[in-house]
C-alpha cells in the first residue's frame, strides 16, 4: 500500500493542505507547529479510526475543529495505491456522530468507479488494506498495524522503553522486539507470564520431572504431602492386608484342628483299650510258655535215656557181625592170592627177554642211520659244488656280455645325432620342395593387363618366348615374369598394366627364406650344417648307413645280454633287464650264496670223512645211499616189532602184578576189621550187663519216654491256642505311639486355643471394615492426585510452551536482524559498528566501534539511550522490510514523526542515509523540523508544509 | 390356611456410607433404625416369622459393639425370626455367629435362629418346612441350594433361604459369579418360595425370578448411590401350599435416593440447572443424592457450585456427587477479553491441541511433555494457568 496523495481542509490550524507523496522517501518539513504533527494525526485518523457511529472519539474531534472555521467540518482526503486498484478515502468530522461522512472511491482500471459511503466504505477500505497486510488492529498474525507504521514526536524514549517491544511485537506478530537489555523478548505481558510460571514451577518441581509428576514435587508442594500420605495408606493397607490374611490363616487352621483333635481323641481311645487286653493276653501267653519248655526238657532226657541204651544194643549186634563175615571172606581168598603170586613171577621174566632183544635192535639201526647220513652228506657237497660253478660261470659271461654292449653303445653317436635313411629322405624332400617353391616365385611378377578396346597382343617376359594373344577390348588377363617384360600392342587401343611385385611376393619370399633356415636348423642339429647342398646329401647317406650298422651291434649286444638274464635262474629277481648293474650284483650275490651253500654242506660232511670208500663217485654214492636207506628201513621195521612185544609183555606183568597186589590189600583190610571190631565189643560191653537185662532195661525206658511226649504234645496244643506270641517291644511301642498321641492332641489343643485367642484379638476391631476405610481414603487421595497431577503437568506444559516460544521468536530474527542491523548502525553513526548477539542468537549484548580513537566494544545495555532509540528505530524498518517483501504490494508506509530526538545532528545526516536505503522498499514520510541538517537529501521529496493559522 | 411373613436380608449392620461425608456417621445408626421399622410392620401385618436372607453383618468380624447393638436389637424381634449368614458375615471362626457377644446374648432366646447348618426344619407350628443355606466362606463356588431336597411333605408349605446370586437375574449378558443359584431352584425343589439376599434392590414383581417364585428383598437401608429399589422389605403372603405367593414391597429405611445420573452443564446454565434439580427433591432432609457432574463452566461457576455442594450437602441426608469431570475453563471468548496481541494468541492456539516435541525441543523432557499435551485435561489445566496468570 502506498499513500499517494494527502489532503486536509479545516484540520486544526490547517484551512488546507495537499502534497504529493513518493514512492520512496518523502521529507516534511517546516517549522515548529506548522502543523507537521496534524499531518500525522489527519492520516491515522483517515486510516485506521472507525468515525462512523462511534461516540468514543467525540472529545477529540472537538479539539480538530479548527477556532478559524468552527462550522467547518474537518475533512482529510487520501489516496492509496494498491496492486489492483487506487482509492480515495473522504473523512468529514462532526461533533455529532450522525453528521460524520466516510465515502470511498474504488478506481480499477477499465471500469468504472466504485462509491461506498459510511459503514460500507469503512469495512471496504480496511478490507482492502487488510489484503495488502496492513490491519486495524493486529488481528492478522502477520500483517503491522497502524502503530508500527505510525510513529509520534516526543516520544523520544518509544523505542527503548518496554512499549516498543509490545508495538513491534505485535504489529509482526512472531517477530520480538530488543528491549533495552538487548533481550529479543516476547511480548511483556507474555515475558511476566514466563517469569511468574518459572517461580511457580520452582517452588512446587524443581527441574527435574519425574513420572508421575507429583513424585518429583518438591516439599513446599501440597502433591508432595499427599504422596506421604498415599505411601503410608498404601503400606497401611498392605499390612492390614496381611492381617487379613493372617485372620483367614488361623481361621483355616481352626476348622484343620477342630476335626483333627476329635478324630484324635478317637483314635487314642481304641489304642489304650487295644493296649490293655494284649497286656493280659501277653501274661497268659508267658505261663504257657513256661510250661512247654518244662515240658520239653523232661522230654528230652527221656528220650536221650532210651535212645543211649537203644544204641549200645544195636551197636553190639553189628560188630559181631562185622567180625564174622571179614572171618569169612579171608578164608575164601587166600588160595587165590598164592596163584596170583605165581603167575607174576613167570610174566616178569618174559618181559625181561623181550626187553633186551628190543636193545638189540636199536644198536643195530643206529648203524643202519650212520651209512645213510654219511652218503647223503657226500651227495649233497658235489651238488652245491655244481651250483657254485654255475653262478660263477653266469656272473663271468654277463660280466663279458656288459662290455661288449656298452663299447658297442660307447661307439654308437648319441641317439638325436644319428641320422637315419628316413630322416635324410625327408630332408632331401623338403630341399626339394624349397627349391621348387624358390624357383615358382620368380615367375611371380605378375602384370595385370586390361585393353580398352579389341587388338592383338604380343609380350615377352624375361628371356622366354613371345606370347601374343587376341584380346576383346576390356578383358582383363595378366602375364608373369621375373623382372623385364616387353609389351607389343598391334593396332589402336590403350593398354592399362599393373603390376604386383608387392607385398605378397615379399611375404612369399620370406617364407622360402623361414623355411630355408628351418630345415638348416635342423640339419645342424645332427651335425650337418656345412655340407654343400645338395651334394651333401650323398656324404650323408653314406653316414646314415654307417650309423645303422652301429646300431645293429649295439642292438645285438642288447640282445644277448637280454637272452642271458632271461635264460638265468633267476630273472624273477630282476625288475629291469636293462640295467646292468644291478643285474651283475644280483648274479655276484648269486655266487656268493651258492658258494656259501657249498662251503656249509661240506662242513656238514666232515664227521664222515672217514667213511666213504677210495674212488667213490656220484654214481657209486647214490647207489650206495640207495642201499644204506633200504637197510635202514628193514631194520627200524624190526625195531618196532621190538618194541610192539616189549610194551605187551611189560602190560601183562603189570597187570597181573597189581591184582595181586590188590588182593593182598583186602586179605589185611578184612584182618583189620576183625581186630577192630573186638575192640569195639570190648568198649561197648563194658557195663557188665548181660544182653537179657539189657533188654529189660530198655524196654522200661521206652515205656517213660512215650509218656513225656504225650505229656509235651498236650501243653504245646495249650500254648498254640493262646496265639502269635506278643512282644513287649510290640506293647513298648504301642504304648509311646498312645503317649504321642496325647502329646499331639496336647499340642493341637495348644495351639488351637493359642490361634483363637489370636483370633480373637485381631479381629476384635473389625479389621475388614479398617482396610475398607483405608481402601475409601486411598481412592480419594489417589483421585485428588491424579488431578493435582494433571494440573502441574498443565502447568509444566505451559511454561515450557512459552520458553519454547520465545526461543523460536529469537531464532527466527536473530539472523536477518545481524545482517542489516550493523550495515545501517555504522552508515548512522558516522563509523563502523557491529552488533554482538550471543551464542544462541536470541540476545543483542554488545556493540563493537570503530573510529579514530581506535576500536572498542560496549555492552548494549551501557550504551546510551540515544544509541539505544537508534538501534530500536533500526530494528523496526528492519522488521518492516521483512515483511513488507511478504505483502502483495511489496512496500508500505512508515510514517515517523521526528523519530530521533535524543540524538545529534551528525546522526540525523547518518539517519537520512539509512532511511534513503530503506525507503527502497518502504515508503517512508520522515518529519522532522531539523531542516539544516536535511540539506543533501538529493533523492527524497521535500514537502514545505506551511506555518498553520492562528497558530 | 394362608402363611404370612416377612421376608428382609443384607442389614449389613456396621456399614457406614462413607461418600456421604460429613453425615457418613448417622448412616450407621440409621440402619439399626430400618429393623425396627421392619419390627413394626411384622406386628402391624401380623406376620407369622421373619426370615433374614445373609449379610446381617457388613463384615465376617464386627466389632463388639456392633455385635451388641445386632443383639439388642433382635432380641426385640416380634415374632420368630430365622437369620442364615452371608458373604460378606458368613460363618467362620471368631465370626459373630457362634462364642461371640452376638451369639452368646441370643442363646436360648424364644424366637431368634441362627442356622447355621443346611438342615431343614420345621417352623410356624409346623405348618412350613424351612431349608436354611448358609454360607461358610467368603467365596463360594458351589450352588448353597443344591442340598435341598427335591421332594417332601407336600401338605405344609416348603420355604428356601438362601444368599448368593441367582444365575442370569440380569439377563443373559452378566458376568458369571462364583455362588451361583440355579435359576430353576425353586421349581426343581417344589419350593413355595425362595428367600434370597445379595442383591441390594427387591425383586419387582415382572421380574423373570418372581415368575420363578423367587425374590431378593433387598436391604433395608440404601448402600449405594445406584441401587434403585432399597430401602424395603418383602411381605410374603401364601394362600396355601402350592398357590402363587402375594409379595408386596414395603418401604423400611429412613433415607430415599435420588439418583440423577449423569449430568452435563454447560456455561451460564450451571446454576439454575442445579437449583432446579435440588428443588425437584421432596423430602431432602431424608434424601440421598446421588450422581456425577461433568461438563465445562466458566470458574466463577465452579467456585459457586463448591459453595452450593458445600451448602446442599448439609441439606440433605447424604451427598454423593462426584464433580471430578466438572471443570472451569476460560473460553475463548474470556480469553478475548484480555485484550491480547497475537503472541499470547499464538501459545493459547498452542494449548488448543496436542502440540509436537519438535516445537518443545529446547527441553529436556520435551518428548514427555508433549505427550502430555495429548491429553485434554493437561492443556486444560495450561490454559487454566495462562489465562489465570494473564489476567491477574
Amino acid at each position: 500500500m502506498i499513500i499517494k496523495t494527502i489532503e486536509l481542509e479545516n484540520w486544526r490550524g490547517t484551512p488546507h493542505f495537499y502534497c504529493e507523496l513518493d514512492n520512496g522517501l518523502n521529507v516534511i518539513c517546516g517549522p515548529n507547529e506548522a502543523g507537521k504533527s496534524t499531518l500525522v494525526e489527519a492520516l491515522h485518523w483517515a486510516l485506521f479510526q472507525d468515525i462512523v457511529g462511534s461516540g468514543k472519539i467525540k472529545g477529540a474531534i472537538d479539539s480538530i475543529i479548527p477556532a478559524f472555521a468552527p462550522l467547518e467540518l474537518p475533512t482529510v482526503k487520501v489516496l492509496l495505491d494498491f496492486p489492483n486498484c487506487k482509492a480515495q478515502v473522504t473523512k468529514r468530522l462532526s461533533a455529532d456522530a450522525p453528521g460524520r461522512e466516510c465515502r470511498l472511491v474504488i478506481q480499477r482500471e477499465n471500469e468504472p468507479d466504485e462509491h461506498y459511503e459510511q459503514s460500507r466504505a469503512q469495512e471496504l477500505l480496511w478490507l482492502l488494506m487488510s489484503n495488502d497486510g496492513v490491519t486495524q488492529n493486529g488481528q492478522n498474525g502477520l500483517a503491522p498495524d497502524g502503530n508500527i507504521l505510525f510513529s509520534e514526536q516526543g516520544k523520544s524514549t518509544f523505542y527503548v522503553d518496554q512499549d516498543i517491544s509490545a508495538i513491534v511485537r505485535s504489529a509482526l506478530s512472531d517477530k520480538p522486539a530488543i528491549d533495552g537489555a538487548g533481550d529479543i523478548s516476547l511480548s511483556p505481558r507474555l515475558e511476566k507470564v514466563r517469569t511468574r510460571l518459572q517461580k511457580l514451577r520452582g517452588d512446587q518441581l524443581g527441574t527435574k520431572l519425574k513420572s508421575p509428576i507429583t513424585d518429583g514435587a518438591l516439599k513446599k508442594c501440597e502433591a508432595a504431602a499427599w504422596r506421604d500420605q498415599l505411601n503410608e495408606l498404601n503400606s497401611n493397607i498392605e499390612k492390614q492386608q496381611l492381617l487379613l490374611q493372617t485372620i483367614a490363616e488361623d481361621r483355616r487352621l481352626i476348622s484343620q484342628l477342630e476335626p483333627a483333635i476329635t478324630e484324635s481323641r478317637g483314635k487314642q481311645k481304641v489304642l489304650f483299650e487295644t493296649l490293655q487286653s494284649q497286656a493280659a493276653q501277653r501274661e497268659d501267653q508267658q505261663n504257657a510258655d513256661k510250661l512247654v519248655s518244662e515240658k520239653t526238657l523232661f522230654h528230652a532226657s527221656a528220650a536221650t535215656a532210651k535212645d543211649q541204651l537203644q544204641t549200645r544194643v544195636q551197636n553190639i549186634d553189628s560188630q559181631r557181625a562185622i567180625a564174622a563175615n571179614a572171618q569169612k571172606k579171608i578164608q575164601t581168598n587166600q588160595p587165590i592170592l598164592d596163584a596170583a603170586r605165581e603167575k607174576v613171577k613167570a610174566l616178569q621174566a618174559a618181559m625181561e627177554d623181550a626187553e633186551k632183544h628190543r636193545e638189540l635192535c636199536l644198536e643195530r639201526n643206529k648203524e643202519k642211520l650212520y651209512t645213510v647220513d654219511a652218503w647223503r652228506s657226500w651227495i649233497e657237497v658235489k651238488e652245491k659244488q655244481t651250483l657254485k660253478n654255475r653262478a660263477q660261470k653266469l656272473y663271468d659271461r654277463l660280466q663279458e656280455l656288459e662290455k661288449t654292449w656298452k663299447t658297442a653303445q660307447e661307439d654308437l653317436p648319441a641317439p638325436d645325432k644319428i641320422i637315419q635313411l628316413t630322416r635324410l629322405s625327408n630332408w632331401r624332400e623338403r630341399y626339394r620342395d624349397i627349391e621348387t617353391e624358390e624357383k615358382q616365385l620368380h615367375n611371380h611378377l605378375r602384370f595385370d593387363i586390361k585393353l580398352e578396346s579389341a587388338t592383338k597382343i604380343s609380350w615377352r617376359a624375361d628371356e622366354d618366348e613371345i606370347e601374343s594373344k587376341d584380346l576383346p577390348a576390356d578383358e582383363a588377363f595378366n602375364i608373369r615374369g621375373k623382372s623385364t617384360f616387353d609389351v607389343k600392342l598391334n593396332g589402336i587401343g590403350r593398354i592399362k598394366v599393373s603390376s604386383r611385385a608387392d607385398k605378397a611376393i615379399q611375404n612369399d619370399e620370406r617364407g622360402i627364406v623361414q623355411k630355408w633356415q628351418t630345415l638348416q636348423r635342423e640339419m645342424a642339429k645332427y651335425g650337418c650344417e656345412d655340407l654343400p647342398l645338395p651334394a651333401g646329401f650323398e656324404i650323408l647317406e653314406k653316414r646314415a648307413e654307417e650309423h645303422s650298422q652301429l646300431q645293429r651291434i649295439a642292438d645285438d649286444a642288447k640282445s644277448h645280454w637280454q637272452n642271458t638274464v632271461a635264460n638265468s635262474d633267476f630273472t624273477d629277481e630282476i625288475r629291469n633287464i636293462d640295467d646292468t648293474k644291478n643285474v651283475l650284483s644280483v648274479a655276484y650275490q648269486h655266487l656268493q650264496e651258492t658258494n656259501k651253500d657249498w662251503e656249509n654242506a661240506k662242513e656238514d660232511a666232515l664227521p664222515y670223512k672217514d667213511f666213504y670208500p677210495d674212488g667213490a663217485t656220484p654214481t657209486i654214492a647214490k647207489e650206495a645211499l640207495r642201499a644204506a636207506t633200504a637197510q635202514r628201513s628193514e631194520s627200524e621195521k624190526s625195531v618196532l616189532e621190538a618194541e610192539r612185544d616189549y610194551k605187551q609183555k611189560a602190560k601183562q606183568f603189570h597187570e597181573e602184578k597189581d591184582q595181586a597186589t590188590k588182593l593182598e590189600s583186602d586179605l589185611r583190610s578184612e584182618t583189620e576189621k576183625i581186630a577192630h571190631a573186638e575192640n569195639e565189643l570190648r568198649q561197648l560191653c563194658d557195663d557188665n550187663l548181660t544182653d537179657a537185662v539189657r533188654k529189660e532195661l530198655l524196654k522200661e525206658r521206652t515205656d517213660a519216654w512215650i509218656l513225656a511226649d504225650a505229656d509235651l504234645k498236650n501243653v504245646t496244643a495249650a500254648r498254640a491256642k493262646l496265639g502269635e506270641a506278643i512282644s513287649g517291644e510290640y506293647l513298648q511301642q504301642q504304648q509311646s505311639l498312645l503317649q504321642n498321641l496325647q502329646k499331639d492332641i496336647a499340642n493341637m489343643e495348644n495351639e488351637l486355643s493359642a490361634c483363637r485367642a489370636r483370633l480373637q484379638l485381631q479381629t476384635q476391631e473389625d479389621p475388614e471394615n479398617a482396610l475398607e476405610e483405608m481402601l475409601f481414603q486411598r481412592d480419594e487421595l489417589t483421585a485428588k492426585l491424579a488431578k493435582e497431577e494433571t494440573r502441574l503437568r498443565g502447568m509444566v506444559l505451559l511454561q515450557t510452551v512459552l520458553e519454547a516460544q520465545r526461543l523460536r521468536f529469537g531464532d527466527s530474527i536473530a539472523e536477518p536482524l545481524n545482517a542489516r542491523l550493523s550495515p545501517w548502525l555504522s552508515t548512522l553513526r558516522g563509523k563502523s559498528t557491529s552488533v554482538e548477539f550471543d551464542a544462541s542468537g536470541k540476545r543483542l549484548i554488545g556493540v563493537q566501534t570503530k573510529d579514530a580513537h581506535g576500536h572498542y566494544r560496549l555492552n548494549f545495555e551501557a550504551h546510551s539511550g540515544g544509541m539505544q532509540e537508534q538501534a530500536a528505530l533500526l530494528v523496526r524498518l528492519i522488521y518492516l522490510q521483512m515483511t513488507s517483501s511478504h505483502l502483495p504490494s511489496g512496500r508500505l508506509p512508515v510514517i515517523l514523526d521526528d523519530p530521533l530526538t535524543h540524538t545529534d545532528n551528525t546522526r540525523r545526516t547518518g539517519l537520512i542515509k539509512v532511511l534513503l536505503e530503506a525507503a527502497q522498499s518502504l515508503q517512508i514520510l520522515y518529519i522532522s523540523c531539523h531542516e539544516e541538517h536535511l540539506a543533501d537529501m538529493a533523492n527524497a521529496r521535500r514537502i514545505e508544509v506551511p506555518a498553520a493559522i492562528g497558530e | 390356611m394362608a402363611l404370612t411373613f416377612i421376608h428382609t436380608s443384607d442389614w449389613h449392620l456396621g456399614f457406614t456410607y462413607r461418600r456421604l461425608g460429613a453425615r457418613a456417621q448417622e448412616s450407621y445408626q440409621l440402619r439399626f433404625d430400618a429393623v425396627n421399622r421392619l419390627f413394626d410392620l411384622a406386628r402391624e401385618h401380623a406376620a407369622q416369622f421373619i426370615v433374614v436372607a445373609g449379610d446381617v453383618f457388613h463384615t465376617s468380624s464386627p466389632s463388639q459393639e456392633v455385635q451388641r447393638q445386632a443383639a439388642e436389637l433382635l432380641r426385640a424381634a416380634p415374632c420368630p425370626i430365622y437369620l442364615i449368614p452371608g458373604n460378606h458375615d458368613p460363618h467362620i471362626s471368631g465370626g459373630a455367629w457362634q462364642n461371640s457377644a452376638f451369639a452368646n446374648a441370643l442363646d436360648g432366646h424364644q424366637f431368634v435362629h441362627l442356622l447355621l447348618e443346611a438342615k431343614s426344619l420345621q417352623i410356624a407350628d409346623g405348618q412350613a418346612e424351612l431349608f436354611p443355606c448358609p454360607l461358610t466362606q467368603r467365596d463360594v463356588t458351589t450352588d448353597p441350594t443344591a442340598w435341598i431336597p427335591s421332594t417332601g411333605d407336600s401338605s405344609i408349605f416348603r420355604i428356601g433361604l438362601a444368599h448368593g446370586q441367582w444365575q442370569g437375574y440380569f439377563g443373559p449378558m452378566e458376568k458369571t459369579a462364583s455362588h451361583q443359584i440355579n435359576p430353576e431352584r425353586a421349581n426343581l425343589c417344589h419350593l413355595d418360595y425362595l428367600a434370597l439376599g445379595d442383591y441390594h434392590s427387591y425383586t419387582p414383581a415382572n421380574h423373570d425370578a418372581a415368575a420363578r417364585r423367587t425374590y431378593y428383598s433387598g436391604t433395608p437401608e440404601v448402600t449405594a448411590r445406584d441401587e434403585t429399589r432399597s430401602g424395603h422389605a418383602l411381605l410374603v403372603k401364601i394362600e396355601a401350599p402350592g398357590a402363587i405367593p402375594n409379595v408386596t414391597p414395603i418401604a423400611v429405611g429412613t433415607l430415599q435416593l435420588c439418583h440423577w445420573g449423569k449430568v452435563l452443564l454447560s456455561a451460564g446454565e450451571a446454576q439454575q440447572e442445579l437449583e432446579n434439580r435440588a428443588a425437584a427433591i421432596e423430602n431432602l432432609a431424608q434424601t440421598i443424592v446421588g450422581g456425577s457432574l461433568s461438563g465445562f463452566i466458566s470458574q466463577a461457576e465452579l467456585d459457586w457450585v463448591f459453595a452450593w455442594q458445600n451448602e446442599f450437602a448439609g441439606n440433605v441426608a447424604g451427598l454423593d456427587l462426584d464433580i471430578d469431570a466438572l471443570q472451569a475453563e476460560p473460553t475463548s471468548a474470556d480469553f478475548e477479553t484480555l485484550e491480547l496481541g497475537s503472541a499470547e494468541r499464538q501459545v493459547w492456539e498452542m494449548l488448543q491441541d496436542s502440540i509436537d516435541a519438535n516445537e518443545l525441543s529446547n527441553d529436556a523432557n520435551a518428548e514427555t511433555i508433549a505427550s502430555w499435551s495429548d491429553e485434554n485435561d493437561v492443556r486444560r489445566e495450561a490454559r487454566k494457568l495462562f489465562y489465570q496468570l494473564l489476567s491477574s
